[in-house]
């Protein structure tokens, strides 16, 4: 089915025990949630794995030309920049870093359009450099939710300093809170 | 494949601490007091993950992940630095693909070991 949200989640060093605290119990919800996240091409799958383990949604690897559906968790493979074409498909093509990255969140971002009332949320985790600030102005542009992980809790607080400092984020919040604050947001599956 | 931890760090009381808090959990450590000592240890076929000091004499964090990457170990390789600074240089960045934490010094013993412990299962081969 299709999902009443979208979340984007970007990270990038630190990310990962960021993420492992999301979704530690994270229930089914009724969005697609797209992650980026810096990491070695060779973990993608094993990195799937480890989260499937902590939730009750499906996390997949992304796969180019598939379709969101709810309560799907999609992990951007390594090596390849993502898009979400008409907030429907899965586009994934190769190009240059940017800010760089490679997949790289302002691109996943920018690619979102506004569509009510369909809910759009972009989160921001710990990470080294700038990439998502960009991206993070758009989906507030479009309407959307902005987070950034706090500075307490970012293993590095690069990332999620620039896109605060767009005066474009809503919530500066812990891993922990963002699991609330995106079931509230979100809603479980029914 | 056995995966081990690799320590790299010219402080030897930081090496004995990490290695005594890894050996608790009952994870395989080896150590190194260089960067060229790492590089020696990934020749001899080291595969798992490097928890690497930045500021060290001679070759400092920065530059033995460039010569990793320089020579090539891709797979079976993650790094997690080790570091007292507060800001990291932007030089970093081009190696996101290996980095994949960052741990602050002075090191809690749970924040080390869980990540350890993750960042380990993600190198385990697919059943």
């Amino acid at each position: 089915m299709r999902p009443n949200s979208i979340v984007i989640i970007g990270a990038s060093g630190g990310g990962p025990r960021a993420l492992n605290m999301i979704f530690t119990g994270l229930p089914s919800l009724a969005g697609s949630i797209i992650v980026v996240q810096q990491m070695p091409k060779y973990i993608n799958a094993s990195f799937c794995e480890s989260l499937n383990q902590l939730t009750e949604m499906n996390v997949i690897e992304a796969a180019d030309e598939t379709p969101l559906n709810e309560g799907c968790v999609y992990i951007a493979p390594s090596e390849k920049h993502i898009q979400i074409t008409k907030n429907r498909m899965i586009h994934l093509f190769n190009g240059d870093k940017v800010n760089w990255a490679c997949p790289s969140v302002d691109v996943l971002m920018k690619s979102i359009e506004w569509e009510p009332p369909m809910r759009v949320i972009g989160i921001i985790l710990s990470g080294l450099g700038q990439d998502g600030a960009e991206g993070i102005k758009h989906l507030k542009k479009i309407g959307g939710f902005t987070i950034a992980q706090d500075e307490s809790s970012a293993a590095i607080y690069g990332m999620p300093k620039s896109a605060v400092e767009t005066n474009q984020i809503d919530w500066q919040l812990t891993p922990e809170q963002i699991r609330l604050r995106l079931i509230h947001l979100v809603g479980r599956r029914q | 494949m056995k995966y081990e931890v690799m320590i790299v760090d010219d402080e030897i009381s930081v090496l004995h601490t990490v290695k005594s808090l890894l050996d608790e959990a009952n994870i395989p450590t080896r150590t190194a007091l260089s960067g060229l000592e790492c590089l020696r240890e990934l020749e001899k076929g080291f595969k798992g993950l490097i928890l690497m000091d930045i500021v060290m004499p001679e070759m400092n964090g920065y530059e033995t992940i460039q010569a990793i990457s320089d020579k090539g170990y891709k797979k079976d390789i993650l790094i997690c630095l080790l570091t007292g600074q507060q800001t990291l240089e932007t030089q970093i960045q081009k190696y996101q693909d290996y980095v994949l934490d960052y741990i602050k010094k002075p090191i809690d013993t749970k924040t080390l070991v869980n990540a350890v412990k993750q960042y380990l299962a993600y190198l385990k081969p697919k059943k």
